[in-house]
């Protein structure tokens, strides 16, 4: 029998609700525990070394009613104030971490992304929510959410330019449904909860490695070396004892903790489910969220942007490596998400669909908005004044160029020649207004800019439709970074052999890169950025990142990226590559 | 005694709080009735405000069809002007229907199509029927909740002390929707 939606949004609530209370439980109990053994410190210690009179009489101390309404009290108190600091300004924080922003009333997709999110929250009976995006190229989504300021649903700007209106209401849907379920307050609940085993295990962990460095560095330069001295009435054995007694703490509060963290997962996943069904409650289009989470999860593998932490946090965890993601063992223990296939598999059901229809729609799809693109480009060309000739400065006609790509020629004069396509009479450019508005836009947002290698001038270029600026002799690219993903995304652009291989080449090295950050490398190079004349911070030479190890010069300041001859290219080609395999 | 006693006060006490928490969840079904009422007419005003807006746009490239700009107008003003429930049923699906062959007709102009403040008046028109249909759908899916939860066995008893109401549906009147289809065989 198909499941249906608000039966499965039932069901994982009373799942959730059990796990949420074994949580609360056993963080309480967690607590119980720890206080038990330690005053029963000495009790145990009598087993350990029985011939001293010390520890001889002691006598086993349960814990009583008080005392143990004490220690839940204090727990509590605990978990509140670590939930207090935690959740302060906690969306504030993301957004700055995700560097999100909203959305662009210039932007029509933007614009678009933003209406769906007022079209969801209609639906939700008119809660307030954000839009707000990540820039991006990766396909995600993530809700936000505090419980004190607006909650937001940011999506990335690859998500919005690769998926259609219905599948991104699809996700915006599942987020939503995040948002509704109040998922986010309760993952910071938890996480504040047993934050404090966490950061003790890691405050014990940096402490037994510290006294370890410190004896052995105490070692090698010929100091005696220091004995642990506790209260300096414990003999050698006790003071064995005392180190055993610890490494049973640790060992108690490390199972607390992985039981935590496990049960975190669990709860995780199912929320997924739950988010799921709640989209299709909120949007009835089981089958656009499928094809979403379809295209998804097959694109998972472009631009890794590490914010691991966060994960839980996204609409398919961006991570995750692929195998984990189908099912098997690893599916069922050790990740945020549940196997994206099965979720699939739920919404097919639910839509009385089926994979291979899924695919064909997608497929269609896809030839559909190509077709839809061609047309609507040809016809912004008419209503632009099509394509037009250009007089060189030897005389020479060269195009037919859109009207927006003349600026890119650093020759033109106001009384430069150009004629239509297909027309003869020729007029000066400077009476086409539309090229005149573009040219002035220009002026205003770029300063005049020299190539940093080589100093000679720099013409803005369209590559792969976006507005760049190239050097006239080295042809080098300077590029802004949010640009550089967008470039990454078309397909307009073949390569030849030559790049195939470097790419190939660096696919190669990428895998066998250790795991190096995005740190300077060494060079006796370093470019001036002309946008930030002002500010001491140079270019940098550094790597993209590790899993496109191109070399690139980049402002620290404003993110202008300085690519040389052919290594955009060749990044372009890997990407290409990394995402047909 | 003492026992007895005790036992019939936790009774008591559980069925108390019991009645609390379900007069509480049928109140606030209620007012998100309300609510989602209130909704579905701030979309329907939206819709009326964007119209003005197409027409001036559609006007410049539609001289041809000055009749099927005439008639999303005439719609308009009698969703406008509709004051009982079933007038304004009636005038919102006409005037989705006048929407719908305006569309139609701009197909066969590719200049208007392409025209960027086209583009973004469609994509409004287009946002706002999807907000009338949720804010719709989540009236009728409050309403469905309410009236099941009055009726069922226990809470009907409050639902009945404390005159609780099934609310009606929202229901579209297009034969369209309303036909059972036919199967032959």
């Amino acid at each position: 029998m198909a499941y249906s939606f608000t039966q499965i949004e039932k069901d994982k609530s009373r799942v959730i609700a059990a796990a949420f209370c074994f949580l609360v439980f056993l963080y309480f109990i967690g607590f119980w525990i720890i206080s038990l053994l330690i005053t029963n410190f000495y009790f145990f210690g009598k087993y350990f070394d029985e011939s001293t009179t010390a520890f001889a009489k002691v006598t086993f101390q349960p814990l009583g009613w008080i005392t143990s309404f004490k220690i839940f009290s204090f727990a509590l108190v605990l978990a509140i104030v670590q939930w207090f600091f935690t959740t302060f300004q906690l969306v504030d924080r993301l957004i700055y971490h995700f560097k999100a922003m909203d959305p662009d009333p210039a932007d029509s997709t933007q614009q678009m992304f933003k209406n769906i999110v007022e079209e969801v929250s209609v639906a939700t009976g008119g809660s307030h929510i954000r839009p707000m995006i990540i820039p991006s190229m990766m396909l995600n989504a993530c809700a936000l959410s505090d419980g004190k300021s607006i909650p937001v649903i940011a999506v990335t700007k690859g998500l919005l330019y690769k998926l259609n209106r219905s599948q991104i209401e699809a996700v915006v849907g599942h987020e939503a449904a995040h948002i509704l379920s109040k998922d986010g307050e309760h993952t910071a609940i938890i996480s504040s909860m047993f934050e404090i085993f966490g950061s003790s295990l890691r405050a014990m962990w940096t402490t037994v490695q510290g006294i370890s460095d410190d004896s052995s560095h105490n070692v090698r330069i010929g100091y005696p070396r220091r004995s642990i001295n506790w209260g300096g009435s414990i003999n050698s054995r006790q003071g064995v004892y005392v180190i055993f007694f610890i490494i049973i703490v640790v060992i108690v509060i490390w199972v607390i903790n992985i039981l935590a963290a496990l049960m975190r997962m669990f709860i995780s996943r199912q929320r997924e489910f739950r988010a799921d069904a709640v989209a299709v409650r909120l949007t009835r289009n089981p089958l656009a969220l499928a094809e979403a989470l379809h295209i998804i999860s097959h694109r998972r593998h472009s631009l890794y942007e590490g914010q691991d932490s966060l994960q839980s946090l996204m609409i398919v965890s961006p991570t995750t490596p692929r195998f984990f993601t189908e099912t098997g063992l690893g599916a069922e223990l050790f990740t945020t998400h549940p196997p994206t296939e099965e979720r699939i598999k739920i919404l097919l059901n639910m839509s009385f669909s089926s994979n291979e229809l899924l695919d064909q729609a997608l497929n269609n799809v896809t030839a559909k908005e190509e077709e839809e693109l061609k047309e609507r480009q040809k016809i912004l060309a008419k209503a632009h004044g099509g394509l037009w000739y250009v007089n060189t400065p030897n005389n020479t006609w060269v195009g037919p160029h859109n009207i927006s790509a003349f600026t890119a020629f650093d020759w033109l004069t106001a009384d430069t020649l150009v004629k239509k396509m297909g027309e003869n009479t020729t007029i000066p450019i400077s009476q086409i207004k539309d090229y005149m508005d573009e040219y002035r836009n220009l002026l205003k947002q770029h300063p005049t800019f020299s190539c940093p290698a080589c100093g000679s001038k720099l013409n803005e270029i369209t590559y792969e439709k976006n507005p760049i600026l190239q050097c006239s002799k080295c042809q080098g690219l300077l590029i802004q970074e949010n640009i550089v993903s967008v470039i990454l995304e078309r397909r307009e652009k073949t390569f030849d052999n030559r790049i195939r291989q470097m790419a190939q080449a660096l696919i190669i090295e990428s895998k066998n890169l250790p795991q190096i950050g995005l740190s300077s490398l060494e060079s006796d190079r370093m470019y001036r950025c002309d946008l930030c004349q002002n500010n001491p911070r140079k270019m940098r030479k550094r790597i993209f990142n590790r899993y496109y190890p191109v070399e690139i010069d980049k402002c620290m300041n404003c993110g202008l990226v300085w690519f040389d001859k052919d290594e955009l290219e060749v990044m372009q080609c890997m990407y290409e590559m990394r995402n047909l395999t | 005694m003492t026992l007895t006693f005790v036992v019939l006060l936790v009774l008591v006490a559980i069925v108390f709080f019991w009645g609390v928490g379900v007069y509480n969840t049928l109140v606030s079904l209620r007012e998100n009735i309300k609510n989602g009422w209130s909704q579905i007419d701030v979309q329907l005003h939206r819709r009326h405000d964007l119209i003005p807006n197409l027409v001036e746009t559609a006007k410049g490239y539609l001289k041809h069809e000055s009749t099927t700009l005439e008639n999303v107008i005439k719609a308009r003003q009698m969703a406008v002007d509709a004051s009982s429930i079933p007038d304004k049923i009636q005038a919102e699906n006409f005037l989705t229907s006048t929407l719908r062959s305006l569309f139609a007709v701009s197909e066969n102009y590719p200049e208007l199509k392409a025209s960027q403040q086209m583009i973004k008046v469609h994509e409004e028109i287009t946002s706002t029927e999807n907000r009338i249909a949720f804010a719709r759908q989540y009236y009728n899916d409050e309403v469905n909740r309410l009236n099941t939860s009055i009726q069922l066995f226990p809470n009907n008893f409050i639902a009945n002390t404390f005159r609780f109401e099934k609310a009606a549906f929202f229901h579209i009147d297009n034969p369209d929707v309303a036909k059972v289809p036919q199967v032959k065989f």
